[in-house]
């Protein structure tokens, strides 16, 4: 499982996700959190600081989810960084469109703290096995 | 020869003789596209694994837009004998209906193309059941709150009966159905939702809880969408808004119809509304 040092960045535009966000991993002990109101607000807060983790929702105004992943991963310091994406669309397309942006792990909506702590050890099994 | 291809009536099937690299992945994408457009008579492609061969993950990066232009054809996309691995690996990805996992060619022989469906119509029970089972497990899961569909009506207006305080509502457009959909709360029954998915008590609806409105009803909306989307429909992306005040009328502004779903719940009452501007 990631270190509780891990430096996490969630992105979703409603405050109501990322409280909920917040909370589930505080529980599971992860303290070092930011948040970010949209891709666009997530870039620019990348770019001043490091994040060991990102969790962003996907539909979003100003910058959505997969263009900040598509983002991340054009740039040398997050292309390997995992993204988990949060999104109420599950369906096959948008799913593949996510894989081939090179998303991490996705957690559809709606979710329980339990489905996002499995997710989130899914998510380091790959990213150890892909070092 | 890394694998061979014939074609079988209408199935496409390319036989691997080593799992699929991204290499041979790119070779067989090429492939299926050329044989596409000189064979107008396949309608289905296979990747026969033989119960041995697998994929390797990143392919998945290379399959997945092929399998997205087959179903803009109409047509359909297998992995055929795979491991009990890999098909797991796939349905969790949620790539099973771009490549379906499938064990025999006769299972592909076996299954038709879905037909086109139907416009829909207010009262299409198909249409509106997924909006239903959305509101059901979206309040089960992030408001852990059982809740009951009670009978549909038509929605009047100005029903005394009905109080809404607060209701998250999305526009729907697709080649079948345009309208709008929203989940309407008394506020009572909103903030017990809320306070339950939060973990906190709130006594009133703040400008950050009004938001939990637009999130419930934008996870209904990406649940029914998918259902719907996988009969066909074509609906597409939207953003929510919120409409709050003292027992507010929700106005369906291109509908002609709203049907009304009251729901029961410990919570108290709630309400969907589905309106159309179905020309039918």
């Amino acid at each position: 499982m990631f270190s509780l040092e891990t430096r996490i960045l969630i992105v979703d535009d409603m405050s109501t996700v990322r409280r909920i966000v917040s909370k589930i991993l505080k529980e599971l002990g992860y303290n070092r959190l930011e948040m970010a109101e949209n891709g666009q607000e997530a870039w620019d807060i990348l770019n001043r600081s490091s994040f060991d983790l990102v969790i962003s929702d996907w539909n979003m105004p100003v910058l959505t989810g997969i263009e900040l992943l598509k983002l991340c991963r054009a740039d040398s310091k997050y292309a390997k960084v995992p993204f988990i994406l949060l999104t109420a669309e599950a369906e096959a397309v948008q799913v593949s469109d996510a894989v081939k942006s090179g998303v991490s792990n996705y957690v559809i909506k709606p979710f329980t703290g339990d489905i996002l702590k499995v997710k989130l050890q899914q998510t380091y099994k790959k990213t150890v096995e892909s070092l | 020869m890394r694998y061979t291809k014939e074609v079988l009536g209408q199935v496409l099937i390319f036989s691997v003789n080593s799992s699929v690299s991204p290499e041979i992945a790119k070779e067989i994408s090429d492939d299926i596209n050329k044989e596409i457009l000189e064979n107008k008579k396949i309608e289905k492609v296979a990747i026969d694994l033989k119960n041995q061969y697998t994929i390797d993950s990143s392919v998945f990066r290379i399959l997945s837009p092929v399998g997205v232009s087959l179903r803009k054809q109409s047509k359909l996309f297998y992995i055929l004998n795979p491991t009990a691995q890999l098909s797991a690996f796939i349905k969790e990805m949620g790539l099973a209906s771009l490549m379906k996992p499938i064990d025999s060619l006769q299972e592909i022989n076996a299954e038709t193309k879905a037909a086109p469906p139907a416009n829909a119509t207010v009262f299409d029970v198909n249409f509106i059941n997924p909006f239903i089972q959305g509101v059901i497990t979206t309040m089960k899961i992030q408001c852990d709150l059982e809740c009951t569909p009670l009978k549909s009506t038509l929605k009047k207006q100005l029903d005394p009966s009905i109080q809404v305080d607060i209701a998250g509502l999305i526009g729907i457009t697709s080649k079948t159905f345009t309208g709008s959909v929203s989940i309407c709360f008394p506020e009572k029954t909103f903030l017990s939702a809320m306070s339950t998915m939060m973990g906190e008590e709130f006594l009133e609806v703040t400008s950050e809880l009004q938001e939990g409105a637009a999130e419930f009803i934008n996870v209904i909306f990406g649940q029914a969408k998918k259902v719907l989307n996988e009969q066909g429909h074509t609906i597409e992306k939207a953003l929510p808004s919120v409409i709050h005040g003292k027992n507010v009328d929700v106005k369906h502004t291109t509908a002609k119809f709203v049907i009304l779903i009251p729901f029961a719940s410990a919570a108290g009452p709630f309400y969907l509304e589905i309106g159309t501007g179905d020309k039918s």
